[in-house]
């Protein structure tokens, strides 16, 4: 009888056992479940009064020891017109033909006049053009910022997450959005305008300041007209008059690295 | 019977404890935003005086600017700043530029530049295309040419700034044909002129003795095919802008008019009477053999290639009415596109393909538009009294036409006709500058 007992117990213990990892191991290593949760958006507002609080958030990143200096890289462009003008070069309008015969000559801007970069260069050189891009813009934006707080903080996590209100409300995005709409300029009337989707991953400093924008698809640059859209989106977001965006400080885990999609279908 | 309790008790606590584990950690997607809205406004863009060598270079440097400044305003597309605002009065010596100093005037681009000679007297010209936010540059080149050049490599400099920050290829280094009006009006005066888009180095092509219209480029800018009165009958010319001669284009018993190069050059395409009718021809240059495409008792007229060379588009009243059809280049599959109010004519193919543009007349108002080469998504981007002759330029973004406005009295007085472009977007007409009064512009295409 006991071992009857015991069997049971032993059963529906294992039973559980499974049942719980059942349950619980999906979800332990799949934390990528997008959760909305917009509904919370009546306690935002205390947002303000939290921010007042917590106004000693400090956006810096530590400086990066890199000069910077990104200088005019010249090689990297070297595009195609000069060649197509570097061919034959018939009469303009009255000057002499023979004259005009060597009119643009292919060249690229010349060579560096500033030494410094003669390191980066090389590397540049190396890198994809992609690359290069990114490093570029990741190097950037600091010297600004560290300008405006000589008095650095150490910038710890800005505070603990309550857990209601902490996801961004579907007005606050829309807010973010709006800001950076009146900042980007669209490529009207460019051909298939619809099909230029630049993507970015965009960082964030506490302060609401864009730290850098990677673009996500930089493999479709090499379209003339999407290279054109993705620098007009990434003017947008790195605009110093759009800046900085207007998201909820207490929320910053939320916000410190987003992606952005510019999508101009709904415009021309 | 403890330890079995025990056990159980132990083992639910272990439950509770993984579940609240797993609940821990809550699901946090990275946030993402779509921008689907823009803004439609010209880019702020920064245009220094180039730096110079000496007093000489230094006019050349202001005039480069100048040029090159007009032409991006022009575009409606870009908005250079006023060089007052400037805080670095020095650019032409930054490289790289103190990108703080152009955020500060709200510069999106800059450009800068530098202009020197060479031992041999020619001019070095060259410049840099900078993104002031992402802190790149975008383009940089250099051009060596005569000191009699430095307009058109303005120009040419405009057109890699436009092509980088658009990405579509620019239009500023081409030239405008037209048909130049003077006199009064029942005795007026036509001449073929012919100037840089920009207006720039006028000509008169001819004297004006003979009565011109509807001049086109040929592909390779040097040839002008035309229609000209010169002995009585209206017969399509050929004129050679280099040698200055004039030709007649094939030998057809009735007038010929509306006259178009194919794409590749080779070809003029025509209409001639036939009786009441008219039909479409095609004329080989080479061989100068004709060949017919149409035959009805209609007017066919205003023929004009599709930009691969395979289709035809021209306007024709068989049906009734004069409207927009589209036939393959050897006369087949002849097929009616446009199905609005009013009357259609002159298409002309964008040189992209995409589009077609075309005139108008309904209720008594004249309209410039455009459609799409199977007949959907027609839209109206300027009318008035009379608009005519709409031509494209050479990337089909922009549209030049002309304009007449009727006279206020019987002797003609108050009547003007001018040129005018217009965006694609139907946004930012301009008039084209010209010495005096003009029509039927005829775009070149970008200048080899």
């Amino acid at each position: 009888m006991p071992e009857r007992r015991d069997f049971i117990y032993s059963a529906t213990l294992h039973l559980l056992v499974v049942l719980s990892f059942l349950v619980t191991l999906p979800s332990l290593f799949n934390r990528h479940d997008d959760q909305e949760t917009p509904i919370v958006v009546q306690l935002v507002n205390l947002g303000p009064q939290t921010l007042a609080t917590q106004r000693n958030l400090t956006p810096p990143v530590p400086d990066k020891p890199v000069a910077v200096a990104t200088p005019a890289q010249p090689q990297p462009t070297p595009p195609t017109p000069p060649t197509a003008a570097a061919a034959p070069p018939p009469p303009p309008p009255m000057p002499k033909p023979s004259d005009t015969a060597q009119l643009p000559k292919p060249p690229l801007a010349k060579p560096d006049i500033n030494p410094q970069p003669s390191q980066d260069l090389q590397k540049q050189q190396q890198d994809l053009a992609f690359n290069a891009l990114l490093k570029n813009l990741a190097a950037k934006k600091l010297p600004q910022d560290t300008s405006q707080q000589a008095n650095a903080k150490p910038q710890q996590s800005s505070q603990p997450v309550a857990p209601l209100g902490a996801q961004l409300s579907v007005s606050e995005i829309d807010l973010v959005r709006e800001q950076i709409e009146k900042c980007w300029n669209v490529p009207a009337g460019a051909r298939n305008a619809q099909n230029l989707t630049p993507e970015f991953r965009v960082t964030m400093n506490p302060d609401g300041t864009v730290q850098n924008a990677v673009q996500l698809n930089p493999e479709r640059n090499n379209d003339p007209f999407f290279l054109a859209a993705a620098d007009s989106a990434r003017r947008a977001l790195l605009n110093p008059a759009c800046q900085p965006l207007k998201l909820p400080p207490e929320k910053y885990n939320q916000w410190q690295t987003f992606t952005i999609t510019f999508d101009p279908k709904d415009i021309s | 019977m403890i330890r079995q309790t025990v056990l159980f008790r132990a083992l639910c606590a272990l439950l509770l404890l993984s579940a609240s584990l797993a609940m821990s950690f809550p699901a946090r997607a990275e946030l993402h935003i779509d921008v689907t809205q823009g803004q439609i406004a010209p880019m702020p863009i920064a245009i220094p005086v180039f730096g110079s060598q000496d007093s000489k270079t230094a006019q050349n440097a202001s005039d480069i600017v100048q040029v090159l400044s007009a032409d991006l305003e022009r575009s409606g597309l870009f908005k250079p700043i006023d060089p007052n605002a400037f805080v670095d009065r020095d650019a032409a010596s930054h490289i790289p530029p103190r990108y703080g100093d152009w955020r500060t005037i709200n510069a999106q681009a800059l450009i800068t530049g530098s202009v020197a000679t060479d031992s041999d007297g020619k001019l070095e010209i060259e410049f840099r295309l900078w993104d002031v936010f992402a802190e790149t540059q975008l383009t940089g080149l250099k051009y060596t040419t005569t000191q009699a050049n430095w307009r058109r490599i303005s120009h040419i400099i405009a057109d890699a700034v436009y092509k980088r920050l658009t990405g579509e290829d620019g239009y500023f280094d081409t030239r405008i044909v037209y048909i130049a009006e003077s006199g009064p009006l029942d005795h007026r005066i036509k001449r073929l002129a012919i100037m840089d888009q920009d207006g720039a180095n006028h000509k008169y092509l001819t004297d004006g003795n003979a009565l011109v219209l509807t001049p086109r480029f040929s592909p390779s800018t040097q040839e002008i095919t035309y229609l000209s009165y010169a002995r009585g009958t209206p017969r399509v010319y050929l004129f050679n802008i280099d040698t200055g001669q004039q030709e007649v284009l094939g030998d057809f018993p009735g007038m010929t008019f509306a006259p178009r190069f194919s794409p590749d050059g080779n070809k003029v395409i025509m209409s001639t009477t036939v009786g009441a009718a008219s039909e479409i021809y095609t004329l080989d240059l080479r061989t100068r053999r004709a060949t017919q495409l149409t035959d009805t008792p209609a007017i066919d007229t205003s023929p004009c290639y599709s930009p691969d060379g395979s289709q035809i588009v021209f306007n024709s009243d068989r049906g009734g009415s004069q409207q927009v059809y589209v036939m393959n280049a050897d006369g087949s599959n002849i097929h009616r596109i446009s199905f609005g109010d009013g009357r259609y004519g002159t298409p002309v193919w964008s040189p992209r393909g995409d589009l077609i543009a075309f005139t108008k007349i309904d209720n008594g108002q004249f309209y410039i538009g455009v459609m799409h080469p199977d007949g959907s998504g027609e839209r109206l981007l300027t009318n008035g009294f009379l608009v005519e002759g709409p031509t494209w330029a050479p990337n089909g973004r922009v549209l030049m036409f002309f304009r007449q406005t009727p006279a206020t009295d019987r002797s003609g007085h108050g009547a003007s006709s001018k040129l005018y472009t217009i965006d694609l977007t139907g946004y930012n007409e301009r008039e084209v500058v010209t010495p005096g009064e003009a029509s039927d512009p005829a775009w070149s295409p970008l200048i080899p």
